[in-house]
């Protein structure tokens, strides 16, 4: 987990949609663009919209659903650091299942080398460094892996403009994804991002074989100042038929938190 | 309980835990707890030895109440292991239990607590500060808490640690009708000695004991250095009280330099973890009370370093599960003839004198956290010599958890009368399952 999109997925301010109606607004001016310039411009025009929210703290709840139907939570406490000139850092507490409870992952995350990580293991008393290489792995047995929750800097990603659409009376652009990093779990991705929440309201991966292997549905948005937030999660794997949500409370932007707790030897504090 | 570790210790211990559990009554104080309880079985393969046993069955439990209040804080863990088939092997100590003042750049932490200072997965030569508990896992040996005033700065990317340590806290020796004895069936190992910087040999438990840790994160990588002066836990000179016809172990005063190294390369982990220690003393006046069974650990030179290096790689399979792939070797070198050193001090000071691990965590990414763990540790001196563990743990449910482990040993035979380094878990093949409650 990083910059997490699980706490401030395709973040935008309202204060930007002027920006953006200016920038794409227009349509004889996006005629004249390519696909992918205006996908770039989109992307880069979300992420600087989303720029000086300072810091971010939720706790956060998460149901793993199995084929048969059974159910099983996971609870964490998040809290995020803005940074300037690179990616955010951030830092999980996990506090349920029981026997977990106590973890802690601290995550720095960069514009384009992969992200520093370290696990602190409360059993042991000791702070881990961990390899953030390895994207597709799944996070705490669901069906979120830590390349869907981590860093979605721009530079990760090649963009591409596809369509503008309305959904439910909502102005929406299609958009397309594909990550550069070569050890990434998916071939694409394809965003539907609400021009209102500036945020995506959907999003559906393709595995390396270029296959639909997950949806995800991001709903229940609530504004905290000039930025937007979602409330749930959900991710659909089509290829199992199991199914994971992601739960938002007590979400506080711009609250003061204490920067030493972002560094790694703060971890057991 | 046997060998609790001193009715101080519990004391003290106890009030912490009072006294965070009376700030619940407070809503000034932020209070979280956790724990859990657990039923512990482990099965020896039968080594026909009236005098040992074989099977061992144990609740265990483990406790923690954590108190916080503005720049204050109070933490109590403590374990308990009661053994219904082995009652020697019981025991209950305080893992942590101090109080914290943390202020933006100093913290001051006073009472008992654990240090880590490692990198690797299965060699641990840093990681001396804490005395052991040691009928556990022999690649990580639990640790008791050290009762010590820390003083913490934060310097550049990381921070500066002195430490003050009044208190000589003994390791806890399997019992006399444990596989694991260090001092064979039926003979009960008898309260530490300390061999004094003066060369006396006492059995008081007060005196200094220092160090100064480093600590940075350069890059991609997190580096420590330290310089610890304490007395030595880990290697005790067994000897006789000829006066009580009871067995002892004796601990030297040591010095110790050394440090941790972790690097993110590319997805690969790359760890070492280095110490070199000097043995202050390397001979004690004689004392009436203790005579050694092996008079060269008291007059031999025991400076000696340790090493380890390991490699971690993890990789994500289609099906969803991880594997990661774990390698580290740890070599001892002694003073001696050679590069090698003198081969029988290596085996005496060291039960991973020179030894490669090789293993494979597979998780299977589930819900229940299913994982496998295999592992070998092979002796590269004798390749002969090697033990192997094959463990699989889950959740059941939330709140449950089941651990199971089938561990080999193929190893020299024993000195009957005092075994020496691995030799102690010769045939001690076994099984072990473990059901516990997480609250």
């Amino acid at each position: 987990m990083t910059k997490h999109r699980l706490l401030r997925p395709f973040p935008l301010t309202l204060s930007a949609i002027a920006l953006l109606s200016g920038v794409f607004g227009n349509s004889e001016d996006a005629n004249a663009e390519s696909p992918e310039e205006k996908g770039l411009k989109i992307a880069q025009s979300l992420d600087r919209a989303n720029e000086g929210y300072a810091s971010e703290s939720s706790t956060m709840e998460m149901t793993l659903v199995n084929a048969h139907g059974d159910k099983t939570s996971r609870k964490m406490k998040s809290q995020i650091l803005e940074t300037k000139d690179d990616g955010d850092k951030s830092r999980i507490e996990f506090e349920w299942p029981a026997d977990v409870k106590g973890t802690r992952m601290l995550t720095w995350t960069h514009k384009k080398d992969d992200d520093d990580q370290w696990l602190f293991l409360p059993a042991i008393k000791r702070v881990k460094r961990i390899s953030s290489k390895n994207k597709s792995g799944s996070f705490m047995g669901s069906e979120f892996t830590y390349e869907d929750l981590g860093s979605q800097e721009v530079e990760k990603f090649k963009h591409k403009f596809l369509a503008d659409e309305m959904q439910n009376g909502r102005k929406i652009w299609k958009m397309e994804r594909i990550p550069t990093a070569a050890d990434s779990g998916y071939s694409k991705q394809i965003a539907w991002v609400d021009r209102e929440y500036n945020n995506p309201i959907k999003i559906e991966y393709y595995d390396r074989k270029g296959e639909l292997l997950k949806t995800a549905a991001f709903s229940d948005f609530k504004k905290f100042g000039k930025f937007w937030r979602l409330g749930k999660l959900e991710m659909k794997n089509h290829q199992t038929r199991k199914y994971s949500t992601l739960v938002w409370h007590d979400r506080k932007v711009g609250v003061a938190v204490d920067n030493a707790l972002f560094e790694s030897d703060e971890l057991e504090n | 309980m046997s060998q609790l570790l001193t009715p101080k210790a519990f004391f003290t211990g106890g009030l912490f835990c009072l006294i965070a559990l009376s700030t619940t009554a407070n809503a000034q104080w932020a209070v979280e707890s956790r724990g859990e309880l657990g039923l512990e079985t482990r099965v020896f393969q039968p080594d026909d030895n009236p005098g040992t046993n074989d099977q061992n069955v144990a609740a265990a439990a483990r406790l923690q109440v954590d108190s916080r209040k503005g720049d204050l804080r109070l933490r109590f863990r403590g374990f308990v292991r009661h053994d219904q088939t082995d009652r020697g092997r019981s025991a209950a100590f305080p893992e942590e239990a101090w109080a914290q003042w943390k202020g933006e750049r100093f913290s001051l932490t006073v009472g008992w607590d654990m240090v880590t200072w490692t990198a690797t997965e299965a060699f641990h030569p840093a990681d001396v500060v804490n005395a052991r508990y040691f009928d556990s896992n022999v690649e990580n040996f639990e640790k008791v808490g050290e009762p010590l005033a820390q003083l913490r700065m934060k310097l550049g990317q990381g921070n500066i640690s002195a430490y003050l340590m009044p208190y000589f806290t003994s390791p806890i020796f399997p019992s006399a009708q444990s596989r694991l004895s260090f001092t064979g069936p039926g003979v009960s190992m008898g309260g530490a000695r300390w061999l004094t910087r003066d060369g006396d040999i006492t059995r008081d438990r007060l005196g200094a004991q220092w160090a100064v840790n480093l600590q940075q994160t350069v890059g991609d990588a997190d580096l420590s250095f330290h310089v610890l002066q304490n007395q030595d836990r880990y290697n005790p000179v067994i000897g006789i009280d000829p006066t009580r016809l009871e067995v002892h172990p004796l601990f030297k005063p040591v010095t110790q330099i050394g440090g941790t190294y972790q690097q993110v390369i590319e997805g690969l982990i790359a760890k070492a973890e280095f110490a070199y220690r000097y043995y202050d003393r390397s001979d004690a006046k004689p004392s009436p009370t203790f005579i050694a069974l092996d008079p060269r650990q008291l007059t031999e030179n025991r400076d000696h370093g340790v090493a380890a290096l390991g490699l971690e790689y993890s990789v994500s399979h289609d099906i969803g599960w991880e594997s990661t792939f774990i390698v580290e070797g740890q070599s001892v070198f002694a003073e001696g003839k050679g590069l090698n050193g003198n081969a029988r001090i290596r085996h005496e000071l060291n039960i991973f004198q020179r030894d490669v691990m090789g293993g494979l965590r597979l998780a299977f990414q589930d819900a229940a956290d299913s994982t496998l763990l295999l592992f070998a540790v092979v002796d590269l001196e004798n390749a002969e010599q090697m033990f192997g563990n094959l463990g699989y743990n889950r959740r059941l449910g939330e709140e449950w958890s089941l651990k199971a482990g089938l561990r080999f040993f193929n190893l020299p035979p024993k000195n009957p009368d005092m075994p020496v380094g691995f030799e102690r878990w010769h045939k001690a093949n076994q099984f072990t399952l473990t059901l516990m409650r997480h609250f």
